[in-house]
């Protein structure tokens, strides 16, 4: 089974959640993590855990013949990247970290000059919880899948698909898989909720909390899946402002996590975040279903 | 020798503008002997990209054959295309399109001698407002 974690906005706990919810599963199951918030992940950080890089992520790049080119710069002209650079009498100036790879300029050039290069967009890792911190059981039972961006690369949403689709070749040696997904309802959010069974908003009780979670909660109606309001931090602000978005879309609140002392302990001393509260609706996890 | 300011509007009276990709009108302003002889103002069509404005607006300005630029900070993209034809780029003063030439002329502009740190420029582009 596939679960989602996100919300919309930023900072609301949805890696702090992600990471703990595959802690509290790995003690009955085999859970598979995948972190696609590719600009910054960090659920390798949140968790003592070392990554491998397994494979570099590449993506297509125009390579200008000179021989053949004629400097009539149509490959710029339909470049709404703004990567080719074309100036009159000039051969084309290719500034690569704004190219995302579409291709336009390889079918548009009359002459055959553009040939097919890669670059490098990003990395997928492997990361293994360190044994002795967290015990034999729990690290064997737990992967984590992590996709990150190349610095100055904007193509965020072609890492999330590679990640993914990397993580996806073994799914069926796991029981559960977690998605965490990046901050925002942007094409590399959509991207890492695509195909998933459910998935789970964490939101704070907070007006801008509530205004990112009716954005998420929106795109989640349109794309069809299935949904669940985790509150964090519930006991500041306003639980109300979250308990109205609920009502108004249909969505359950699923649990309630408190702001408390004992969690920004273990959050701070890179130790998976245990609560009551997280154990109570992970013993209930395959309803999600 | 050709000078191009990044304005706010059309003529020489305009007041200068801070920002380069998405300034509203670059004033061409042609200089002779010291003296401002004639200007042509380009409305920016860089102003609604949704990514790389600073790439369109270099990439007009070298079109155009300007040798200099009067401009607020300038991103690192556009300021290696600048470079790459030789336009030397010049820090705004406050005031017109006019002063600022004129202050250059003077030689009280300061060159501009790398990109400003902000990796993007000042640009809204590619749903940024919909990030974190």
């Amino acid at each position: 089974m596939k679960v989602a974690i996100t919300g919309g906005k930023g900072g609301t706990g949805k890696s702090t959640m992600a990471t703990a919810i595959s802690i509290v599963l790995t003690d009955k199951y085999k859970v598979m993590l995948v972190d696609t918030d590719v600009e910054c992940p960090d659920d390798h950080i949140i968790l003592p855990i070392k990554r491998e890089k397994i494979k570099d992520i590449t993506n297509f790049l125009p390579k200008f013949d000179r021989k053949s080119c004629i400097k009539c710069g149509e490959c710029s002209g339909i470049c709404k990247q703004n990567a080719i650079v074309y100036v009159k009498d000039n051969y084309p100036i290719l500034i690569p970290p704004q190219c995302n790879g579409c291709g336009a300029c390889l079918l548009t050039c009359p002459y055959g000059s553009i040939h097919k290069d890669t670059q490098i967009v990003g990395s997928i890792y492997h990361g293994f919880l360190d044994e002795k911190k967290v015990g034999k059981q729990i690290a064997e039972n737990f992967i984590l899948i992590s996709g990150e961006i190349e610095i100055g690369c904007e193509s965020t949403s072609l890492v999330v698909n590679a990640t993914k689709e990397h993580a996806l070749t073994f799914q069926d040696q796991y029981d559960h898989i977690i998605i965490d997904t990046a901050a925002g309802t942007h094409c590399n959010v959509i991207s890492a909720l695509m195909d998933v069974n459910c998935a789970l908003a964490v939101t704070e009780p907070t007006p801008l909390g509530c205004h990112d979670l009716e954005l998420i909660l929106l795109l989640l109606e349109k794309m069809g899946i299935k949904s669940k309001i985790i509150i964090n931090r519930s006991n500041i602000g306003d639980s109300n402002m979250v308990k109205d978005l609920s009502k108004r879309y249909g969505v359950e609140i699923l649990a309630e996590i408190p702001y408390e002392k004992s969690i920004l302990k273990l959050y701070s001393q890179g130790a998976p975040v245990s609560h009551s509260k997280i154990k109570e609706f992970v013993e209930n996890w395959e309803d999600l279903k | 020798m050709k000078i191009a300011v990044a304005s706010t509007g059309e003529n020489l009276g305009a007041q200068v503008s801070p920002v380069f990709g998405r300034c509203s009108y670059f004033v061409f302003v042609n200089v002779e002997d010291g003296e401002i002889k004639d200007s042509k103002p380009l409305e920016n069509p860089a102003i609604s990209q949704s990514g790389g404005a600073g790439i369109k607006a270099a990439e007009i300005i070298a079109n155009e054959k300007a040798d200099i630029v009067i401009s607020g900070a300038v991103g690192p993209n556009a300021y290696d295309i600048l470079k790459q034809f030789g336009i030397k780029i010049y820090k705004i003063a406050a005031g017109t399109v006019e002063h600022n030439v004129e202050y250059f002329l003077k030689g009280k502009l300061e060159e501009i001698q790398g990109p400003d740190s902000m990796k993007q420029g000042r640009g809204m582009g590619r749903g940024m407002g919909q990030r974190r």
